[in-house]
């Protein structure tokens, strides 16, 4: 309960409109009952502090009584301890049965435990040792009891019979407790009259001082229950003031509010008359705004309409607006799907060439491995080159020298050809002497022998001519044969000049190679760590390259998604102009006055269309 | 039997053959001394042996070309007289009448024509 139901409960009574003095009894009631439940309380708190004394009275009284008994029986200690063991079996059979009784109520759980713990505590003595019990044990009893008592003076245990059960315990606790008090031990038993003397005065004293209180106790609950009486009658003769104060107030509104009503009911039916046309959409109507109840009403109406009219074209406006904006919207859509289509295309196939592409990368890779090991075989292959380009250099130049060696020795030997032919000359010289002379001497011996004479002039002359054919003949050979030996050695010499020109020519090629080797060397040195270059880069490569084929396919992922996304966005938007229209259809049944300007809301729709657009 | 010894050569571009006793010797390598106001087969007077000789180009007289080898001295009993031929190439007891032609040297050198060498 808060602030707003008590409220709302006073609005129920409706206290507001009636008068001042109807306020007075309601503010004033609450302070009353309050006073009332504290007086109660009070008693009631007095009434049980009264059983309670009461029961200790009632205790001390039953001990003095059990004093007198029990002083006789002191005399056989075992037949006393008997009857106290049979007292002690009668209280736990009534605590069991009581335990059994309360069990069974519904809201006695609690003190059918107390009552399961006196049992126990029971049952446990009674199957122990055979001394008396001590005074902690009579407290744990006397307390359980108390427990009970005050369930049955709060009104928990309100059968009968459970209340004249514990009432016949707290007598059979009492009774054994002052068999306790006045068993003496058996080699005392002299001194038990004096003590029960002394002890009877000590009870009679406090049965005074409680009877006294007890007294007290009972003019205090006296008062207070007085008090609580007469707080009672003040409060049901301030809510009968008030029931009466509100009928009174109800009574006087009703008739001051009939008159007022049946005037207010022809203002209303000349409303609902003028307001009626709205019903079937038309928005040209206007209601009368008059002194009336209903002006304002008819007032507020108008500006409604005003507004719904407004509304509605705005309403009209943007469902045009937006009709043709998600049209466009849905055509950008279609065209970006189909975009989106053709770029998730495109991304795949541009996936594809750089899948190719790494793939030649990495051939290319391989191809540049490769090529640096040729690199490396062509360097070795010029050293290897260079080296044999040394050894023919080194070779030609002992071509060289021999060549030279051998035109020196032709040379010598054209000369010694010169001589032999100068030598020739003068045997053909001696030749042709010797022939001429072998033709004067036949041309003699032939004269002498046209004579008759001399024919061994003319054997002479035949021997001199064959001589000096012989002689002619073998000049002529040595001639051309040295004539032979000069042109071979001419020959020879022209040749051997050339071979020391070409040696020289091969020489220098030989060192231009062994350049062009090592340039080879060095060329391939830094071919070769290009190669290796272009290898390690395009290995990298090829791994960037297929990092990017895979982002690709992330990228065609991401398109293809897109495209789903814009294919999905092109169906809501049908299904936006779809709504849109279904707007405008929702509209057209109401009926605007001809002239009807353009609303501040219907342009800053058009505003934002063309923004959009 | 008495068998002649014929002496072949060539003058110009004629195979000719003489008689070798009409032949007194051959002579090599003469230097002759042109004289003027004589025929151009005349080649000159050449000094053999302290004697005058008269030398005449063969092959040029038979209106051949000249020729520039040995001389043949005529035998003394026909003439004065030495004959510059081309080539000799000996002396045979016999020749070819279809190669060569034989030269009466006697009356060669006793013609008029011969002696007359002024032009």
């Amino acid at each position: 309960m808060n602030l707003q139901s008590i409220k709302n409960w006073f609005g129920n009574v409706d206290i507001s409109h009636t008068d001042w003095r109807l306020r007075w009894p309601v503010m004033l009631l609450p302070f009353l009952l309050l006073g009332m439940l504290y007086f109660l309380f009070k008693s009631n708190q007095l009434n049980a502090r009264y059983t309670q004394d009461t029961i200790q009275l009632q205790q001390v009284l039953q001990e003095n009584l059990l004093s007198t008994d029990t002083a006789t029986d002191a005399v056989n200690p075992a037949q006393a301890l008997l009857k106290f063991r049979s007292q002690f079996g009668k209280l736990e059979d009534n605590a069991r049965t009581l335990q059994q009784w309360l069990q069974q109520g519904r809201n006695t759980k609690v003190q059918a435990q107390q009552a399961g713990a006196l049992v126990e505590l029971t049952a446990n003595y009674r199957n122990g040792s055979d001394a008396l019990p001590n005074v902690s044990f009579w407290n744990e009893i006397s307390v359980l009891l108390a427990d009970l008592e005050n369930a049955v003076i709060r009104g928990i245990i309100n059968t009968p019979e459970a209340r004249d059960m514990i009432e016949s315990m707290r007598g059979q606790y009492a009774q054994l407790r002052s068999t306790n008090f006045v068993t003496p031990p058996i080699n005392e038993s002299g001194e038990l009259a004096a003590n029960s003397q002394e002890r009877q005065q000590a009870q009679l004293e406090t049965m005074s001082v409680g009877f006294s209180q007890l007294r007290d106790h009972r003019a205090a609950i006296s008062s207070a229950q007085n008090k609580a009486l007469v707080l009672a009658a003040l409060s049901s003769a301030l809510f009968g003031l008030l029931l009466w104060g509100m009928w009174r107030a109800s009574k006087n509104r009703v008739s001051a509010t009939a008159g007022r009503t049946r005037s207010e009911q022809g203002a209303i039916l000349k409303l609902l008359d003028e307001i009626s046309p709205l019903a079937q959409g038309d928005l040209r109507v206007r209601a009368t705004v008059s002194e009336a109840s209903t002006g304002a009403v008819a007032d507020a109406f108008n500006f409604a309409v005003d507004e719904l009219r407004r509304l509605v074209l705005a309403v009209t406006e943007s469902a045009d607006l937006v009709k043709k904006s998600v049209s466009e919207t849905r055509e950008s859509a279609h065209h970006l799907a189909r975009a989106s289509s053709v770029q998730s295309r495109e991304i795949h196939r541009s996936s594809n060439y750089l899948n190719v592409m790494s793939d030649t990368m990495a051939q290319l890779s391989a191809h540049a491995v490769e090529s640096s090991g040729i690199a490396d075989l062509s360097v070795q292959q010029a050293r290897a080159g260079n080296v044999s380009v040394k050894a023919n250099v080194d070779g030609l130049l002992r071509i060289r020298e021999q060549a030279e060696m051998t035109s020196r020795m032709m040379q010598r030997l054209v000369e010694t050809s010169g001589l032999i032919n100068e030598r020739v000359s003068d045997i053909q010289a001696v030749a042709k002497r010797t022939d001429l002379l072998a033709l004067n001497t036949t041309i003699r011996s032939a004269a002498q022998a046209s004579n008759g004479r001399n024919e061994g002039v003319s054997q002479l002359g035949y021997d001199v001519a064959y001589l000096a054919d012989t002689l002619g003949r073998a000049s002529r050979d040595i001639a051309s044969l040295s004539d032979l030996i000069q042109q071979d050695a001419t020959i020879t010499l022209a040749s051997m000049a050339k071979t020391v020109t070409e040696v020289d020519d091969n020489q220098r090629t030989a060192k231009q190679a062994s350049e062009n080797l090592n340039e080879i060397d060095r060329v391939s040195n830094q071919l070769n760590s290009h190669i290796s270059d272009i290898a390690s880069k395009s290995l990298r490569q090829a791994g960037v390259v297929k990092q990017l084929s895979a982002n690709m396919g992330v990228i065609n992922n991401i398109t293809r998604d897109s495209t789903l996304e814009l294919q999905n966005s092109a169906k809501a938007l049908e299904a936006l102009q779809e709504m849109t229209s279904e707007l405008r259809e929702s509209v057209s049944d109401f009926k605007l006055p001809r002239e009807t300007k353009p609303t501040r809301v219907s342009k800053k729709v058009a505003r934002s269309s063309v923004t959009h657009a | 039997m008495k068998t002649d010894e014929y002496i072949l050569f060539s003058a110009g571009d004629l195979m000719l053959c003489a008689v070798a006793s009409a032949v007194h010797c051959i002579h090599d390598s003469l230097t002759t001394q042109k004289e003027a106001g004589t025929h151009s087969w005349f080649e000159g007077i050449a000094v053999v042996d302290g004697r005058l000789l008269p030398i005449t180009d063969l092959g040029a007289y038979y209106g051949r070309n000249a020729t520039s080898g040995r001389v043949l001295e005529v035998a003394h009993n026909l003439g004065i007289a030495g004959l510059r031929v081309d080539d000799i190439m000996g002396v045979s007891n016999e020749y070819d009448e279809n190669v060569h032609q034989l030269i009466d040297v006697a009356q060669l050198v006793q013609s008029p024509k011969f002696l007359d060498i002024q032009s």
